[in-house]
């Protein structure tokens, strides 16, 4: 995008602004460095700013929209944000990768983010969706496949972040 | 630990601590040059489409204005190669376009990013391997026109027929070469990336 943008719809502004966490939590899940984070959020902002006029509220729910923006700006971006090396298996004495979270579950949620880091992309998106508490049917609309496929693969990637907890 | 209670944990996590986003941070944000890798591969082929816009009014120039046969032939060829550029750069900006992320479902989307890209590559494998016939080509004529200045009949014959081999071969063995560095090139460039796309792909295929 140019200098001369054009001037930004303030229902567009009031609409990051509003779901401006949810996008944190997806770069945050698909980045564990700082800069890495401030620029997949910056990419999905600029690829939902792309997609807005195409945006029908009827369509979808805008939820739907953001979570299908984001997740294909995360997944599927040219970009390579891998300055760290890949996460191996974690040594019991590793620092947290990701930034430690505050509040009385910080524990928890550091362990979760570690848990998270071993995963693959695509079920780094089942757990995200997991945890942010989506329907199977808007994760299938998300995801593009069927309900039952989601199931399927939700219960595998949930087997799967079980034992990965358990090791830390 | 309970899933469930991860997932009560994550939904009361303290949100990162941000500016608000006021109108003018998002303007800052949309007006960032682009960075991305489609987007300098975009700057690029810009730039590259400028320079063959340039050289055709000036080849077609030198086609109109020059006294001699042979700047005009190699003007001639320049034209044809620049509008064979511009036809790469095209079909590239058509690919390049789609590859930019999309409201569909994810599953949709890497589909869709595997196919524009190998469609990339394909067009960035021909468009190299035509290049090198346009580099022979351009050899070939202007050596055949310098041999056509001072000899004639059955010698200049001999000597075309010599210089046609001589190029056949030495084009063969840099085919070859070419070859081999584009598909490691690209492979480099792109291949890895596929591959990875391809392994979300199964992976979210794993459940059918």
């Amino acid at each position: 995008m140019s200098p001369a943008a054009p001037p930004v719809a303030a229902d567009f502004t009031a609409l990051i602004g509003e779901y401006q966490p949810l996008l944190l939590r997806v770069a945050r899940v698909y980045c564990t460095d700082a800069d890495d984070r401030q620029d997949l959020y910056q990419e999905i902002v600029l690829q939902l700013w792309r997609a807005w006029p195409q945006y029908r509220p009827g369509a979808a729910k805008v939820s739907t929209w953001l979570y299908r923006v984001a997740l294909n700006v995360a997944v599927s971006d040219l970009r390579r944000r891998s300055r760290r090396p890949p996460p191996g298996p974690l040594p019991p004495d590793a620092p947290f990768a990701a930034p430690a979270p505050d509040g009385p579950d910080a524990d928890d949620l550091a362990l979760l983010y570690r848990a998270i880091e071993q995963l693959s992309s695509v079920e780094k998106a089942f757990v995200l969706l997991y945890l942010e508490d989506r329907s199977y049917e808007e994760m299938a609309d998300i995801l593009g496949i069927t309900q039952n496929n989601v199931r399927v693969k939700m219960h595998r990637v949930q087997d799967k972040l079980r034992t990965l907890f358990s090791r830390l | 630990m309970d899933l469930d209670e991860l997932r009560r944990q994550w939904r009361h996590q303290a949100p990162e601590s941000t500016p608000p986003l006021t109108p003018e941070a998002m303007q800052a944000i949309l007006s960032q040059p682009d960075s991305s890798p489609l987007g300098l591969i975009r700057r690029n082929a810009r730039f590259e489409a400028a320079i063959a816009l340039l050289c055709l009014p000036i080849a077609a120039a030198v086609i109109l204005l020059a006294p001699d046969a042979y700047p005009r032939i190699m003007a001639g060829w320049l034209v044809l190669i620049c509008l064979g550029a511009l036809y790469y750069l095209y079909q590239k900006f058509r690919v390049l376009d789609q590859l930019q992320p999309t409201a569909g479902g994810l599953r949709q989307q890497l589909e869709q990013q595997i196919g524009s890209l190998r469609r990339l590559v394909q067009l960035y494998y021909r468009a190299t391997m035509l290049s090198l016939f346009g580099s022979f080509g351009i050899g070939l004529v202007m050596q055949g026109l310098k041999f056509a200045r001072t000899e004639h009949g059955p010698k200049l014959a001999l000597m075309l027929g010599v210089l046609v081999v001589a190029y056949l071969l030495i084009g063969w063995f840099t085919y070859g070469l070419l070859h081999r560095f584009t598909h490691w090139y690209l492979q480099r460039l792109y291949g890895r990336h596929i591959d990875r796309l391809d392994g979300y792909l199964r992976d979210l295929r794993t459940a059918d």
